[in-house]
């Protein structure tokens, strides 16, 4: 941030049932949903949001045999499931409220220039793959595992790809038959291999999470189409943040 | 996300956000406001946040972040369960996976990966 490094750490404090940063260089207060700075000496700034992806360790280890681990805090440490398992919805109140699904339904959330859409998991693992335009931008919402999804821009140099899955469980789109890793959003086989397609950061959260920060959020569930409307080649790389 | 006491279980909040962090030097506006004048609405078709709506739920630190923590290679992380959820983050072709136990424990990691510096929480 202008040149000085800052280190984060937990404040103790939740906006809106989620997570309040601070940094220990000017003890600024930063939402980890946004990356912006709520409250001291930086507030108004922004972190610039980098791609990251959710996904099984087995899935990422095979996409990144070189990768290295994050250990266990100590041996055959697990996630504390409780929280995601029972029907609680934060700890404090919610601002706002949407029936459109359960609040502890998860979503992977994706925001373009001023807008924000939200995509149900369980129709993204159902499909392995949708295709969509939104804002402007062809995207791609690829499944990565029984309960995660990864996000990529669909076009390639002036090209837009549609994907499917095979009865086999490849991807491949439409265009060219090349076969596709959902989780890297490289071609693996056919006439685009060794293409990569540019990955759009993304956030995964319960909905009702989602839903308080973003309330005009768009939200597809899987029912009705997800069309494809944008012009080829069109919506900038730097349209996306 | 996930917990078992309830102090902790408070941190914990509403989301599995697969999110790193960068610093980046746009977007400084450097103000102050009375308690509920709107504080951050720069990001884009979000709710305005207002400065009561931050409430304190443990104290400060009382989960620790780790700063440029120890990794393994793969190949030595027997621990690491097949079905595991981790955080995947690539970066000049460095990757570095974050179990969600981990994260869970610990909310941040401050690291440099592939030569930048980041954040990565969730």
């Amino acid at each position: 941030m202008n040149g000085r490094t800052l280190t984060f750490g937990v404040s103790g404090k939740l906006i809106r049932n989620s997570l309040v940063m601070y940094d220990r260089e000017t003890h600024s207060l930063w939402s980890h949903l946004t990356g912006g700075a709520i409250d001291g000496p930086l507030t108004g700034a922004l972190l610039q949001m980098l791609p990251a992806t959710q996904t099984t360790w087995a899935n990422w280890l095979r996409a990144y045999p070189g990768t290295k681990v994050l250990p266990h805090d100590y041996p055959g440490q697990t996630d504390g499931l409780r929280y995601f398992t029972s029907q609680a919805a934060g700890i404090r109140g919610r601002l706002h409220d949407d029936n459109r699904l359960p609040a502890k339904a998860k979503v992977i959330g994706v925001r373009v220039l001023d807008q924000a859409k939200a995509y149900a998991m369980t129709a993204i693992v159902r499909a392995k793959v949708a295709n969509d335009a939104f804002a402007d931008v062809n995207l791609v919402i690829f499944a990565t595992g029984p309960d995660s999804a990864s996000v990529f821009r669909r076009d390639l140099s002036s090209q837009t790809l549609t994907f499917e899955a095979s009865a086999g469980g490849m991807i491949t789109d439409r265009e060219t038959g090349s076969g596709w890793d959902p989780l890297t959003g490289k071609a693996i086989c056919g006439a685009l291999m060794g293409s990569s397609l540019t990955p759009i950061d993304a956030t995964t959260s319960f909905w009702f999470g989602w839903f308080d920060f973003f309330p005009e959020t768009a939200l597809y569930t899987g029912q009705g189409p997800v069309t494809p409307r944008v012009p080829r080649g069109r919506a900038p790389v730097e349209a996306l943040r | 996300m996930r917990t078992r006491v309830a102090a902790i279980a408070a941190l914990i909040g509403v989301l599995g956000a697969a999110v790193v962090m960068v610093g980046s030097p746009n977007g400084h506006q450097i103000s102050r406001k009375p308690a509920d004048a709107i504080i951050q609405s720069v990001v884009p078709s979000a709710d305005p946040i207002r400065a009561d709506e931050i409430v304190t739920v443990i104290p400060q630190d009382a989960k620790t972040a780790l700063v440029d923590p120890g990794y393994l290679a793969a190949a030595r992380a027997p621990d690491i369960q097949p079905s595991e959820e981790v955080i995947g983050v690539v970066i000049n072709g460095d990757a570095r996976a974050f179990p969600m136990a981990t994260l869970n424990v610990h909310e941040i990691v401050d690291d440099v990966i592939g030569g930048q510096a980041v954040a990565v929480t969730w």
